[in-house]
């Protein structure tokens, strides 16, 4: 199944649902929202993975990628929210659950994204 | 400037001394006495010839090598562990009681000398550096020097290259590329637009030279992990390749930061893989410090150092971080936060034993030459 990338804008909040799997050969609709995302200068995003079915390597590094983009040269935020076990388990093994931060829910990922 | 390096370890204060030691000790001790006891005792007051004190002679010997077993099980495993054996017992056997004792006197004040230096040590070593008062000239003169030394290594190749003939600037290039560092490979690139066909033609084939080596690797990896989708192992192998091309200095911007992020995706992939690889998570963390990623190294980093404190690769790059910190941020409080790190987390840097060479080397280079005395029989006879 592709995947499908919305994006929202909310009161200054840009809401990422994501829905497929997230994968190599799906990564360049992922990649052209972000980027999307990036040119409209949208500095506060949330990244709804509820609807994600896997995530791999490379679209982990290509979110770390807009990550870096996101927060070091726009000054932004990123927040995750709605990670089923699999890839909530992927992001302790990496560490990343350490670094990003995630919510539970996408109504606590906007007041989060928001303070 | 005197750098005063102070250690405040004594004797015996971190390795215990083992009880069969001191229990073979008092044995040989005893043997000792009682062995100069007999030998005494059948000492001649006449001149009459007396019989030989076997009973004495054999204490005497098994008091020798009491103290030799006593010692070496005192010192364990370390290096010095025979050298020390032979000294009490040199003293054992030659002083009788009073050297068997002296012996062991001898050593339990002589040993204990530091194997390894904590960073505390470094630290509080560091407090002991003394700068000589700095005196101010008008002109600083000496200062000045520094600075022109400094820019000598450089500035000739830089700016008086256009003006260097052909062959000084084609010698040029074959040094820069047989260096080969990043901050060269840069040179190199530089090199490439001079307006000399000769000369940007020969830099240009250096730098593909580079490129198809790069590519090559990269290409023998890529099939490697194609062949072994699941082998965690080949894909942070692929991610060093990505990770040597990213800090070769061959790359645009953009094309770093694509293979920034192939890097990233294969150490990801290989976590996922594998778990509880802290090692790729250190090297996760090393990408984040390559991109200015301070904070995100920095908690990576002290993830690792949770699960696995004595992670020497994670401490390092932790305090490396905060140091890079320091002086992104111009923040010198970052600083003292790694000293204190350091200090708090007493970690510790192993220093690497010194290897003397044997007295015989010298004997074994006369007679055989340099080559075989320095290598091993296998490396002798694989060479013929």
């Amino acid at each position: 199944m592709a995947v499908q990338c919305r994006a929202e804008i909310e009161a200054g909040v840009a809401l990422v649902r994501v829905q497929g799997k997230l994968d190599v050969s799906s990564i360049a609709d992922f990649r052209a929202t972000l980027a999307a995302l990036l040119a409209k200068r949208e500095k506060l995003v949330v990244l709804d993975l509820s609807q994600t079915e896997v995530v791999d390597g490379q679209a982990l590094a290509a979110l770390i990628t807009y990550y870096r983009k996101l927060t070091l040269e726009l000054g932004g935020k990123l927040v995750l929210s709605g990670l089923n076990p699999e890839i909530r388990q992927f992001l302790d093994r990496t560490s990343l659950s350490r670094v990003l931060p995630i919510t539970t829910d996408t109504h606590q990922a906007l007041s989060e994204v928001r303070a | 400037m005197t750098v005063v390096v102070r250690s405040e370890r004594r004797a015996g204060q971190d390795e215990g001394l083992p009880l069969a030691a001191v229990v073979l000790w008092a044995i040989g001790a005893l043997c000792s006495i009682f062995a100069s006891y007999l030998a005494l005792s059948t000492t001649p007051h006449s001149v009459l010839p007396s019989a030989f004190p076997v009973w004495g002679a054999l204490l005497h010997l098994a008091a020798s090598i009491l103290a030799f077993i006593g010692t070496r099980l005192a010192k364990g495993n370390h290096p010095s562990a025979s050298g020390w054996a032979w000294l009490v017992t040199f003293f054992a056997f030659f002083g009788g009681p009073l050297g068997f004792l002296a012996g062991v006197a001898c050593y339990l004040f002589g040993v204990g000398q530091p194997t390894e230096m904590p960073l505390v040590d470094v630290v509080k070593a560091e407090m002991f550096v003394k700068s000589a008062p700095v005196q101010y000239h008008t002109p600083d003169t000496k200062a000045f020097d520094v600075e022109l030394r400094e820019e000598l290594q450089t500035q000739p190749i830089i700016d008086l290259l256009p003006y260097a003939d052909v062959a000084t600037a084609i010698a040029i290039v074959n040094k820069l590329a047989s260096q080969r560092r990043p901050d060269d490979i840069l040179l190199l690139r530089r090199v490439a637009q001079d307006a000399r066909p000769e000369v940007y033609q020969f830099a240009l084939s250096k730098l593909d030279e580079f490129e198809r080596e790069f590519a090559t690797r990269i290409f023998q990896m890529q099939e490697q992990v194609s062949m072994h989708p699941e082998e965690a192992s080949v894909r942070v192998e692929l991610a060093k390749v990505y990770y040597g091309y990213v800090t070769s200095g061959l790359l645009d911007d953009s094309l770093e930061d694509y293979y920034w992020e192939m890097t990233l995706a294969q150490l990801f992939e290989a976590m996922r893989q594998e778990a509880n690889r802290f090692d790729v998570v250190v090297d996760m963390a090393r990408m984040f410090l390559l991109r200015g990623m301070f904070l995100e190294a920095e908690k990576a980093v002290e993830d690792v150092l949770r699960k696995e404190p004595g992670n020497l690769d994670a401490q390092l790059v932790l305090i490396e971080s905060l140091v890079e910190r320091a002086q992104a941020e111009s923040n010198p409080l970052l600083i003292q936060q790694a000293r204190l790190r350091a200090l708090e987390s007493a970690w510790a840097i192993k220093l690497p034993k010194t290897r003397e060479q044997h007295p015989l080397f010298e004997a074994a280079h006369f007679w055989f030459g340099r080559g075989r005395a320095g290598q091993s029989k296998e490396e002798a006879k694989a060479h013929g």
